[in-house]
């Protein structure tokens, strides 16, 4: 016995010894040949383990193994397997670390997110990958596990040394496999699967020899299309999981925490802020002496908590309220003789030494002086005297002195008289009535501004920060799915939707839809079928986004009440006025908002239903509705379409006709389609904007925007009678918003020659000019030259009056229009560009249109079309090849010739 | 039971008698096997060169792998795995621009910005996993002259029937070994450039070695242990021994192992940071192309010295390096310092800290540890 294992601790030595960069595999490489007939093999002491496909909780040990040995390491204890793991958990950590620098960059909660999805599958699909394609297949077709893996024997207890944890690829080394961890049972099986023939001389190694090829080749395999297939795989599955999981995820979460902060802030708009740090500032603020300056101070102080202009405008004239001061100051200098003294001083002061010595003190305080007397002891600007004479005429006065002196004084006066301006400055005392009536109404100011600034600059935004824009980043995936839903309502082909991107064809996307749409029309299968596509998409947007519009119109309220909650005085007035408009058009934004984004989604469902309903009405002219249908959802492109129907629609009530069977409730038979409750919402939509489409500028909708409710809105709308509309409409074009805009329009429109050219036809046209224009300048006597220059520098804004035109502006321009007459319809278009222009800027309801909606869902859905398509044909191109090179796997080859010898049965 | 614990013991020479009788008194038995092996000089040349041999064997290492050849490697297989690596950053950008088409132009531009900024990262990430490695091997090298990528020429044996080894058609076996020439291997061999310290269990001892009579290796005839002797003072030896190697060996293990661990892990914070820039904006005001064109116009400058001063060009050139590149990449890590959130300050401030501090520690710590002074290696 002794001598046996002497012999096979020889040899196994010898061989150790000629293959000497061989691993501590043990026991070590044999030629059963050698040894099968003289010595029984010892059981190997190394252990094969069987992976499982997704093994979860061993990838999880190597890691953890990893960080242990990283720590041996750092001690200078390793081996080369326990460093190659290091490599491993170093790349991951790395991969979470950009995961992590990417989330933490701009963008939106979906993409930070993304970025760990993202790594995730990409070391998913780097394991899975070989394991699926190509492990996979070789073990069906020739038996050969290659995810097999192996411990080699520790030699000694490995639960108290981690470094004897070796976990290796079964077939990683070629030159080393460790055959005796497998069974001739096993390897015959193997064998039988690659057919190798049976009845062969030393069957076993002809089996392992091509189990090491198929290995070599299934190896250098993986390894060739890991680098396309794991990117691949990757990609398209983090763009599957964030469209199936991660976004619907997110969203829930995001609903979830904006209704606690809904709740959060509904809960605090009925109190308003009291902010101590303000009450200190006021106390200190007045306890000083109420100088001019420090009455800026406070101003500063309270616009700088403000945003806008125009509110920091209104805080300082009511603090100026509170202080009696008029636009400049209601300051008052007192004129004594520490005054005239101090001023003598300041010039000396203020002076080179050398002409100091020239100047007598006494003579500038005997000046000073003189001037003084002459407005008695207390001079402010709101003050009078007898004599007319105001503060700034003293400070006038004084100034004068200086320059009578600039002989004397030469290059310093500038200084000089900056020094007497501050010493006046100071000298400038503010009058306050009570001070604990001023303390009481500046903390109230500071009540009104920090309640505002917070609840309805921060809070507010927080809350509607995009929540109501139909492409906004929260939406982005309802919206998103809504875009690909309304594609596939209309059946646009991937190759339509590719074509439609192009902006070189203007009218491609409408002609494509006019071509779906007449499709569906003539289909009623298929029309049922896109409606209740369409209502189900609509359906889910609108209550999204009637929740939250519900939502922050309570808050404004809230808001608005709590504002008001008590009465205020009549200096804080103008505040407390100047916010709650503020807060109005908050309101009128949120309505505005909330009408673009339901009537945008709603656009497709009302433009089929108009178009089915008036297929058997004679009376209209199915064209020009369809042409109305696909562009009509703005003013702007109702407008334009109008200009461009100008020949067709003459009369106001075939206007009418068309606005009616657009805006008109739907049909019977298409609200059935459509999910519960949603007709009633796409009827009163419609309502709504039939009204704000034909009355922008006055009446219903001012109230509409400030103080009415939604149920009030559309009994106004209701109430008031359609027809008037169309005169509205047109009285809306002439919306003036500011100077420039009728300088514009005077110039850019050639109004200006037209009505100087028809005022020049007749002296009675100026009279009639001169009456709804006020021009007061005009006389009887006034030449025609003169009259036409006075009505010129009228329009074109020169001069004050030109402000006066701006006040009445829509009457003037509806009388100016009046007095042109019939034969300037074409001006009149032109005109309306010029609205149409200025509304996109103006007006915040912009509904897609049909055609709109359909080209922005066509920009937002095909590059991701594009992509998933050219990704999947990359990856299906990637499979073929790997196919085909799998069929090559285990194949004779020069490398492997395949010579078997027939076993002598004797 | 011994059996098991069999090892090769590469590392134990034995000035034993081959069976070559020219070299008989001084080479080893077992270096027979390994008597093609060569190793090269360290400098940047011969790593190159080393490199780019062994890269363009790679498609060579491809064609015999997808074949089974029999005599594929575990180095090869490695080799190999260099094409996924590299491939698959490639491929990632390449992905990203596939959403592209030439009609939508919003989304195309939208896609070239990110474009950009994935292959910056993809380049980033490349780079700073060199970088990683670099900020240890440079002080590996400089305090204990040990270059861990010191390459040498491994030759390696076919096996017999291998439709490569010529060796049955053409017997004459060349003795010439110079490490650069390609067909004077013998018929039966092949060979590939390693690198000596790459493995702490097979570390490649018998290359250091210097013996008497190899006038190849050896042309002047120094001791055996020259190479550990110069190391031996390196590692801090205060007194001359004869057995430096054996002094020094179990030093340059923990040295290898150490290396190695904390370059794998740099990687983790390297990275990071690489990215981290890459998706900064600021680095994007980069002005490659001026100060690619300033800097060979004063290149270029002699011929023009006379019309236009030294001093202007300089200037010029000194203005477009600063701020077509320093400021950038300056701006970049400032940036980054500063975030835009707490979340990306943190993050951003942690990359830049463990990218400067990390390999401080790793270096200071692996000199400590392998001194000889601290570790009373010289008792």
């Amino acid at each position: 016995m002794t001598s046996m294992i002497q012999a096979y601790v020889d040899i196994a030595r010898r061989r150790a010894q000629a293959t000497a960069s061989q691993p501590q595999v043990i026991p070590a490489v044999r030629n059963q040949d050698d040894f099968r007939t003289h010595v029984k093999a010892y059981k190997p002491l190394g252990k094969l383990i069987r992976p499982d496909f997704i093994d979860i909780r061993g990838g999880v040990k190597k890691d953890i193994n990893a960080i242990r040995y990283f720590i041996k390491g750092v001690q200078g204890e390793g081996n080369d397997y326990s460093t190659g793991r290091i490599n491993d958990i170093g790349i991951k950590l790395g991969s979470l670390g950009i995961a992590g620098v990417l989330a933490t960059t701009k963008g939106s909660p979906l993409t930070k997110g993304m970025e760990f999805v993202g790594a995730a599958c990409w070391f998913a699909a780097m394991s899975l990958w070989p394991k699926l394609a190509i492990h996979t297949p070789i073990k069906m077709a020739k038996g050969v596990d290659l995810s097999l893996e192996y411990e080699p024997y520790p030699g000694h207890n490995k639960e108290k040394d981690v470094l004897a944890v070796r976990r290796k690829n079964f077939f990683e080394d070629p030159q080393y496999i460790c055959w005796d961890l497998i069974s001739d049972e096993e390897i015959y099986k193997m064998g039988d699967k690659m057919g190798i023939p049976k009845n062969i001389k030393n069957r076993r190694k002809a089996i392992e020899n091509k189990a090491r090829q198929i290995a070599i080749q299934g190896n250098t395999l993986a390894l060739l299309t890991a680098g396309f297939a794991t990117p691949l795989v990757a990609s398209l599955a983090a763009d599957t999981l964030s469209r199936k999981a991660v976004s619907p995820l997110l969203e829930k979460l995001q609903e979830s925490k904006a209704d606690k902060l809904k709740q959060q802030l509904i809960g605090t708009a009925s109190t308003p802020i009291k902010n101590q740090a303000d009450i200190e500032f006021i106390e200190k603020a007045l306890s000083d002496k109420l100088t001019d300056n420090s009455r800026q101070e406070i101003t500063n102080y309270f616009t700088n908590k403000l945003g806008l202009e125009g509110d920091k405008k209104a805080v300082t004239k009511t603090i100026n309220a509170i202080f009696e001061a008029s636009n400049n100051s209601n300051a008052t200098i007192k004129l004594n003789d520490k005054l005239a003294e101090k001023l003598a001083d300041t010039v000396i002061q203020n002076v080179s030494s050398e002409r100091a010595k020239k100047l007598s003190r006494d003579n500038l305080i005997e000046a000073f002086k003189n001037v003084a007397q002459n407005y008695g002891e207390n001079v402010s600007e709101a003050t009078k005297t007898a004599t007319g004479t105001t503060l700034s005429d003293y400070i006038y006065d004084t100034k004068d002195v200086l320059n009578e002196l600039s002989g004397k004084l030469n290059k310093d006066l500038p200084k000089v008289e900056e020094a007497i301006t501050k010493v006046f400055d100071d000298a400038k005392m503010v009058n306050v009535a009570s001070p604990d009536t001023t303390k009481k109404q500046l903390q109230k100011v500071a009540e009104l501004i920090n309640t505002y600034s917070q609840r309805a600059e921060k809070d507010l935004d927080k809350l509607s920060r995009n929540a109501l824009r139909y492409d906004s980043s929260s939406n982005a995936r309802v919206w998103e799915n809504a875009s690909e839903e309304v594609l596939k309502a209309f059946n646009f082909s991937y190759g339509e939707i590719k074509k439609m991107q192009s902006r070189e064809d203007n009218k491609l996307v409408q002609r494509l839809l006019s071509q779906k749409t007449n499709n569906l029309l003539s289909d009623d299968a298929l029309f049922e079928k896109a409606i209740e596509r369409l209502g189900k998409v609509a359906q889910n947007t609108s209550t999204k986004t009637n929740k939250h519009v519900d939502f922050m119109l309570d808050y404004v309220d809230t808001l608005q009440k709590t504002l008001n909650s008590e009465p205020h005085s009549s200096v804080i007035k103008g505040l407390s006025h100047h916010l709650n408009i503020n807060l109005a058009n908050e309101r009128k934004d949120i309505l505005s908002r909330y009408l673009s984004a339901n009537g945008t989604m709603f656009a497709p469902i009302r433009g089929l239903n108009a178009l089915k309903k008036a297929s058997n009405m004679p009376e209209i002219n199915q064209d020009i509705l369809k042409t109305l249908v696909l562009n009509s959802q703005t003013v702007d492109n109702f407008i334009n379409k109008l200009e461009a129907l100008k020949d067709k629609i003459t009369t106001q009530a075939e206007f009418n006709k068309y606005v009616d069977v657009i805006f008109g409730p739907l049909d019977d038979n298409v609200a059935k389609m459509l999910p519960d409750g949603l007709a009633k919402e796409i009827n009163q939509n419609a309502e709504l904007l039939k009204a704000m489409l034909t009355n922008l500028s006055d009446g219903v909708n001012r109230k509409f925007c400030t103080q009415m409710n939604q149920e009030e809105i559309l009994s106004a709308i209701r109430n008031s009678k359609l027809e008037k509309y169309l005169d509205e409409y047109f009285d809306v074009s002439f919306r003036i918003r500011d100077d420039k805009n009728l300088e514009e329009m005077a110039y850019r429109n050639r109004l200006l020659d037209t009505i100087t050219d028809k005022v020049r036809e007749s002296r009675s046209k100026i009279d009639e000019l001169k009456t709804f224009l006020r021009l007061d300048d005009i006389t009887p006597e006034t030449s025609i030259d003169d009259a036409v220059n006075i009505i010129k520098r009228e329009l074109t804004g020169d001069g004050t009056l030109h402000r006066g035109f701006l006040e009445n502006g829509q009457n003037r321009i509806k009388n100016l229009l009046d007095f042109l007459g019939n034969d300037s319809k074409e001006l009149l278009f032109e005109r309306l560009n010029i609205y149409r222009a200025k509304t996109i800027k103006t007006s915040s309801v912009t509904p897609l249109s049909m055609t709109d909606f359909i080209k922005d869902s066509v920009l937002k859905v095909a590059p991701h079309k594009t992509w998933v398509r050219r990704i999947g044909i990359a990856f299906a191109a990637l499979c073929g090849i790997t196919a085909i090179a799998l069929t090559q796997i285990g194949q004779t080859n020069k490398f492997n010739p395949d010579i078997y010898h027939k076993r002598n049965n004797n | 039971m011994i059996i098991n614990s069999v090892q090769p013991k590469t590392s134990i020479i034995k000035f034993t008698q081959g069976n070559n009788q020219s070299q008989a008194l001084s080479l080893p038995q077992d270096k027979e096997e390994k008597k093609h092996d060569k190793l090269w000089n360290s400098d940047i040349i011969s790593k190159t060169r080393a490199n780019i041999e062994n890269a363009v064997s790679i498609p060579e290492y491809v064609a015999h792998g997808l074949k089974g050849d029999p005599d594929f490697n575990f180095f090869e297989y490695l080799q190999v795995a260099k094409i996924p690596y590299y491939i698959g950053g490639i491929a990632l950008a390449a992905i990203a621009l596939a959403s592209r088409n030439g009609l939508n132009t919003h989304a195309a531009k939208q896609n070239t910005q990110m474009f950009k900024k994935i292959l910056t990262g993809v380049a980033m990430y490349y780079a700073s996993r060199e970088l990683a490695n670099a900020t240890i091997d440079g002080p590996v090298k400089w305090f204990r002259g040990i270059d861990l990528n010191h390459p040498y020429k491994k030759v390696t044996t076919l096996r017999e029937g291998n439709p490569l080894n010529r060796s049955e058609q053409n017997n004459q076996i060349s003795q010439n070994n110079d490490p650069n020439s390609k067909i004077n291997l013998p018929n039966n061999q092949k060979k590939s450039q390693q690198k000596v310290f790459e493995s702490v269990e097979f570390t490649r001892w018998d290359l250091l070695y210097k013996y008497k009579n190899d006038s190849e290796n050896n042309p002047k005839n120094e001791p055996v242990n020259v190479f550990f002797d110069k190391i031996a003072k390196k590692f801090g030896a205060e007194k001359y021994s004869t057995d430096s190697d054996s002094k020094i060996k179990g030093k340059i293990k923990e040295l290898i192992i150490m290396a190695n661990s904390w370059k794998y892990m740099l990687t983790a914070p390297f990275v990071t940071l690489g990215l981290g820039l890459a998706y900064q904006d600021d680095l994007y005001k980069m002005d490659l192309k001026n100060v690619l064109d300033s800097t060979l116009d004063f290149v270029k400058l002699p011929k023009y010295a006379r019309q236009t001063g030294l001093k202007d060009k300089f200037i010029a050139l000194k203005t477009a390096w600063s701020k077509g590149f320093a400021q950038p990449i300056g701006k970049a890590f400032v940036s980054l310092w500063k975030g835009h959130t707490l979340a990306s300050k943190i993050v951003g401030r942690s990359a830049i800290i463990a990218s400067v501090a990390l390999p401080i520690i790793a270096n200071a710590t692996m000199l400590h540890k392998t001194s000889l002074k601290n570790n009373g290696g010289n008792n």
